[in-house]
């Protein structure tokens, strides 16, 4: 297993390790201008500099509290939802051509009304993770609440379970995978809609790093920015991936059969 | 030594119609049966004769349309007996491990000490010990199907109702399993109906085999031979015959 694990560490090092390669070569023999691509000693000089004066971890930290609390917010009501939703498709069919249309809007579109609104402070920013987090959660928690398999919903009914305990021990652990898909994606859009909000209208954060470093022609700070997104993005994916794993440890991995027939 | 409560069924002129797309489909026709306490009785049939109905109804999944379940129509499961299924699919939580599964119907009881005995002891009946911490997706179907028999049987039904349980097994394993269930049998002597499209695993089986077609009871045919029953004994294949007969003369008009 541990191999086979390597092998696929291995195959997905490969691409981005090839490509820091050429960024090595092509920035060292000056195949472009270093003011169009920076150099990675540059980027690496800054990122050492930014981090020891606290700078990136400042900004890093803000973008990361915005994420997860517009995160948890936008659970805290998504989860629910999703599952009253689910369980009653009454109620569905009231909000259905409301949720539709609100689905199609990204959430960047909103910021101009979520600014007059609210003003230029964190809950602009909030909001909008919250909008980007919100779908993905609440329609893979409907979908994984009305999906449940009826012959389950059987099985705990021929034992006399109540309704409760049905909905408890059944339907919400037979929902708990898609719950978990719609959390992970619904992080990856947060993360993407905070760094658009970020360059809107921020003082701190990834993304005010980036403006701030555009408007000071700092391509190298850009780049940094660009790398610290993507590394924090791929490090709170793969954590999550790896919860839900333990979470759910029925599927996937890779399971001896006991089949001896 | 707990009680031992003897339960058997009782249904009287029992119709059951379906509205597929606007039309009226009757799926049981004025069926009555008296099914006597600790008694295995086996529903045989062709595919859509109305034996699952039949027993999806006895468990309460369906609702009647007209006759009476129970001595009083309140229903079999109003009579306080217990009623456990073993579905044709194992039906099995695929979150939970095979002895997880197994207790799943005795996770509300108090005394976990009686809950891990109970379970300890079907897990040793049905031979799965070995497996009490895998998944379902780690099973073979034949394990599968034996934790769903499992998981039914530490319910303590009075009555256990079993829809082609075994029709999805290989031969052996089949064979195996109806082996087991004749053994399960002898020793609790619980009331088993049992829904099977086999003629030779309902002559296998049974006590008493209830004939069924086109949603009518046409026959019931009592099997008065010992168990563990030879499938190539004359009187076996005697009443195979009979059978086969019985469901092929209403067919064919033979």
């Amino acid at each position: 297993m541990s191999m086979a694990v390597n092998a696929r560490t291995f195959r997905s090092l490969c691409l981005p390790v090839m490509l820091a390669i050429v960024w090595i070569i092509g920035s060292s023999l000056s195949i472009w201008n270093s003011y169009i691509i920076p150099t990675p000693a540059e980027v690496v000089g800054n990122a050492y500099k930014l981090a020891l004066n606290g700078t990136l971890f400042k900004h890093a930290a803000v973008s990361l509290y915005r994420v997860f609390a517009g995160f948890l917010a936008a659970f805290l009501l998504a989860f629910p939802l999703g599952v009253l939703f689910g369980m009653n498709s009454q109620v569905r069919d009231y909000f259905e051509a409301l949720l539709e249309f609100l689905r199609h809007i990204p959430p960047l579109a909103a910021m101009p009304m979520l600014i007059l609104w609210f003003g230029i402070g964190e809950w602009p920013k909030l909001l909008i993770v919250v909008l980007a987090t919100f779908f993905p959660i609440f329609l893979n928690t409907l979908h994984g609440v009305a999906s449940c398999d009826v012959k389950l919903i059987e099985v705990g009914k021929s034992f006399g379970l109540r309704k409760r305990e049905i909905f408890r021990r059944i339907v919400l652990p037979a929902a708990l995978p898609s719950v978990l898909v719609g959390m992970r994606l619904g992080l990856g859009y947060s993360w993407r809609a905070l760094v658009g909000a970020e360059l809107i209208a921020a003082s701190s954060g990834i993304g005010y790093m980036i403006l701030d470093a555009e408007q000071l022609a700092r391509p190298d700070i850009v780049v940094l920015g660009i790398l610290t997104i993507g590394i924090l993005g791929s490090v709170i994916d793969w954590a999550f991936f790896h919860v839900t794993q333990l979470a759910s440890p029925w599927r996937g991995g890779e399971f001896t059969n006991y089949d001896r027939g | 030594m707990s009680l031992l409560i003897m339960t058997g069924v009782e249904i009287a002129n029992v119709t059951k119609e379906y509205y597929v797309g606007g039309h009226t489909f009757c799926a049981l026709r004025n069926v009555s049966l008296t099914i006597s306490p600790g008694s295995f009785t086996i529903i045989v049939g062709k595919s859509g004769c109305g034996k699952t109905t039949l027993l999806r109804l006895l468990a309460g999944l369906e609702e009647k349309t007209a006759g009476k379940v129970g001595s009083n129509d309140s229903g079999i499961t109003q009579q306080g007996s217990r009623i456990g299924i073993v579905f044709q699919e194992h039906r099995l939580m695929p979150w939970l491990t095979v002895r997880e599964n197994m207790s799943f119907s005795l996770v509300q009881k108090n005394d976990q000490w009686k809950v891990k005995s109970v379970v300890d002891r079907y897990l040793s009946i049905l031979g799965l010990e070995q497996f009490q911490d895998a998944y379902p997706v780690q099973l073979s179907g034949g394990m599968a199907q034996r934790v769903a028999l499992g998981r039914t049987l530490c319910y303590n039904p009075d009555i256990i109702l079993m829809d082609e349980p075994f029709g999805a097994l290989d031969y052996f394993t089949r064979k195996k399993m109806q082996q087991e269930i004749v053994d399960l049998f002898l020793l609790q002597q619980k009331t088993i109906i049992f829904v099977t499209h086999d003629v030779t695993e309902a002559v296998y089986l049974g006590q008493n085999i209830i004939v069924m077609d086109a949603g009518e009871v046409v026959r019931e045919v009592p099997v008065g031979l010992p168990y563990h029953r030879n499938p190539v004994s004359p009187e076996f294949l005697a009443i195979q015959s009979e059978i086969l007969y019985s469901l092929g003369a209403n067919q064919f008009g033979v």
